[in-house]
């Protein structure tokens, strides 16, 4: 039975040694975003939000952002991005239909030097 | 009825009838399994090459067997003796199961209205039906669908779709019949595998589990239908089978080549974990010899792989830098961090390997009882603390790949191949076989289960009756060159999913749809989603109307899981004509 035969200590090495550097291997993206939205307006028609951001980075220089709202899962009802000023307070307001469902808000950063980031959570969005 | 015919003899032409005239195996299941992976293999070269060379993508597709057919059965000169191989107890005890696992298959897409789940299939789909239609292999899917730009790591699957639209199936109807015929074969070779290191008996039993309880191919089926994940698992059983074989009888059969050729070439994204397997196995056994040998013919089976791709390479080569662009990279990012994988520790993705599906993390029961067989079975072998090592430590090694990326945690799959071999260690006889039938019959999530009873409706991915008649009438009343706005396209470059299941329509019907997922220029991406949002805030907009005129959007399909579009705004407006009604599924045409 090959499966159960004999040096399976050599596993135990081999997979400790691929183990450690995947173990450490970096999980955050050089840059972070961290937000908050309220509610600011809603009528029958549609909903918009305000969304105060700030993209932590260890660098100050210029990136863009986006910010993608969904629904269904995958669906993308809202997809913007532009440029801002990391390390700096930001605000951006979005305005989706009503329709009493939870969308879900997603955002993330990249630059044109490869650097890229994400908000480690989405944000519900009630509307 | 032509049609039918050509279905009928088309089928086993392209996917078995080549590989069993060339395979020469006495055992009638390995040969059954080789024709098929062979076959594959020779369909999926004999296309492209031809469209290289300049032969359009076509319903003719299949004359060209005639003159390899001819050739094959003219070279080949030893009597097929079939009849005295199934008289075998062991093959038709096989041959019952994997019926057994067909019928499964069957009752499972009966049951999703013969269309598959998820939204894989409009991705495969798409792409294989705009080849079809633009009668080319080419990385410009326009008119068809916007985009210029796009490469897919697994090719075999989505040759496999565009093989079974020259036999006159829509994409949806021909993934159907890929997946019966992947995973019942992946049930086949996981025999042959087990055969190697169990008695007949135990063998047939540990198939028999797997059908019913554990069958990994079905289980990622019912969840989002990931095709090529599930059409994987065949070659990946036929490659292990082909390498304890070779350390158990001191060499390597050659035939391992095909079987690794098209695990490559449908697992590419998944196979680090099988290759770190095989790696464990290599060690344990230390036979430098066997070895060497497999690592050379891994190496052929790349070249040749290549070979038999290359037309395709040529054609996609500058695309594949793609997914490492900037915002692609943040995209792919934004999708892991946030996924449930990504922030557990070790020690809880471990339980994960044991316990859990791995890409949508739900708790398996019979994973849960295959686990405790396993711990029981333990006793039972000669070595028993190298055995619980070993089983540790293939989780282990599975588990460190959910940190680093948490598209591998599909993999959580692979230790638990060794749940059916206990199970079949432990209970070998018919009662015990009944007994586990019906424990399958009501154990959530096992593959009969799903077969039965449900599916995973996190996605609420069944297509409804009223959605299909819906698609009839686009097909038989709407003009060729339409284009539907629906509710969604996708979340990003890669994620498509619309709520409507109105991404259908294209596969199932030839009429364009507004998408937005698979564009690879963001800002023409983010335009598209612009329009949707407008319409669906406000479909009497009279910019976003004009906008969607000037994209030539001339009709607009709604559905009964939609969101964004209102079904109510649209009847009220004098913008848009109500064609159909069927429940809540409604096409509108602009006026």
């Amino acid at each position: 039975m090959f499966l159960f035969s004999k040096s399976y200590k050599r596993i135990l090495i081999i997979s400790l040694i691929l183990l450690i550097p995947l173990a450490f291997l970096e999980k955050r993206g050089p840059m972070d975003i961290k937000m908050e939205c309220k509610k600011i307006h809603e009528d029958g028609q549609i909903c918009t939000f305000s969304c105060d951001f700030n993209v932590v980075s260890q660098k100050n220089k210029t990136t863009y952002i986006r910010f993608i709202v969904t629904h269904s899962t995958w669906a993308a009802i809202y997809d913007e991005s532009f440029t801002v000023q990391t390390n700096k307070n930001n605000s951006h307001t979005i305005t989706i239909p009503n329709r009493e469902y939870t969308y879900v808000l997603k955002s993330n950063c990249f630059d044109d030097s490869g650097d890229f980031g994400a908000m480690s959570f989405s944000i519900e969005l009630k509307c | 009825m032509y049609e039918i015919i050509i279905q009928m003899i088309g089928f086993p032409i392209v996917f078995f009838i080549p590989g069993f005239l060339i395979v020469k195996k006495d055992n009638i299941l390995e040969r059954i399994s080789l024709s098929v992976v062979i076959s594959i293999l020779i369909s999926i070269a004999l296309i492209q090459y031809l469209n290289f060379i300049g032969f359009p993508i076509n319903n003719f597709f299949l004359l060209a067997y005639i003159p390899i057919i001819i050739l094959l059965v003219f070279l080949e000169r030893k009597n097929i003796t079939i009849k005295n191989l199934l008289r075998k107890k062991e093959v038709k005890y096989i041959l019952i199961i994997l019926l057994l696992s067909i019928l499964l298959k069957i009752l499972f897409f009966s049951r999703s209205n013969w269309l598959p789940l998820g939204s894989d299939i409009v991705r495969w789909g798409t792409v294989s039906h705009s080849w079809f239609l633009n009668a080319e292999i080419t990385k410009d899917l326009m008119p068809f669908f916007p985009s210029g730009n796009f490469f897919i790591y697994t090719p075999t699957t989505l040759f496999m779709v565009l093989i079974t639209e020259t036999l006159f199936f829509n994409p949806a109807s021909g993934a159907i019949i890929i997946s019966i015929l992947m995973s019942s074969m992946s049930v086949l070779s996981f025999y042959l595998f087990c055969r190697e290191f169990l008695n007949q008996k135990k063998a047939v039993y540990a198939c028999f589990y797997y059908t019913i309880l554990f069958d990994s191919s079905l289980i990622y089926l019912a969840n989002r239908f990931m095709l090529s994940f599930s059409a994987g698992f065949f070659p990946m059983f036929l490659s292990m089978f082909y390498i304890s074989k070779g350390f158990n009888e001191k060499k390597i059969d050659k035939m391992i080549i095909p079987s690794l050729i098209l695990l490559v070439t449908t697992h590419l994204f998944h196979i680090f974990p099988v290759i770190l397997f095989l790696i464990s196995v290599f060690i344990l056994k230390h036979d430098k010899k066997i070895l060497k040998k497999l690592i050379i013919l891994g190496i052929i089976s790349l070249l040749i792989s290549i070979i038999i791709f290359l037309p395709y390479f040529l054609i996609f080569m500058e695309n594949i830098g793609h997914t490492s662009l900037p915002f692609i990279s943040a995209e792919w990012y934004n999708y892991e961090i946030i996924s449930e994988n990504f922030n557990k520790n070790i020690f809880t993705l471990l339980l994960y390997n044991i316990f859990v599906n791995g890409m949508e993390p739900f708790f398996v029961f019979s994973y849960l009882i295959g686990f405790m067989i396993t711990l029981f079975v333990f006793n039972r072998f000669k070595n028993k603390k190298k055995v619980v090592s070993l089983f540790f430590i293939i989780c282990f090694i599975s588990t460190t790949f959910y940190i680093s990326n948490p598209l591998f945690s599909r993999f959580s799959t692979f230790p638990k191949i060794v749940y059916p071999i206990s199970l079949s260690l432990l209970f070998n006889d018919v009662g015990s076989a009944t007994f586990w039938t019906v424990m399958a019959i009501i154990t959530p999530r096992s593959p009969i289960w799903y077969s039965l009873f449900d599916f995973n409706d996190t996605y609420l991915d069944v297509t409804t009756i009223e959605e299909i008649h819906a698609y009839e009438f686009i097909k038989n009343n709407v003009p060729p060159d339409s284009i539907f706005l629906i509710d969604g396209g996708g979340e990003g470059i890669f994620e498509g999913h619309s709520g409507s299941h109105g991404d259908r329509i294209f596969i199932l019907t030839s009429r364009r749809i507004f998408y937005y997922s698979g564009i690879m220029d963001l800002e023409e991406y983010q335009k598209r989603v612009r329009i949707y949002r407008d319409v669906s805030i406000n479909p009497n907009n009279q910019t976003a109307i004009q906008a969607l005129k000037q994209h030539n959007i001339t009709h607009i399909f709604i559905g009964p899981t939609d969101i964004g579009l209102d079904k109510d705004k649209f009847l009220e407006s004098n913008n848009y004509e109500k064609l159909w009604q069927e429940g809540n599924v409604f096409v509108f045409k602009i006026i």
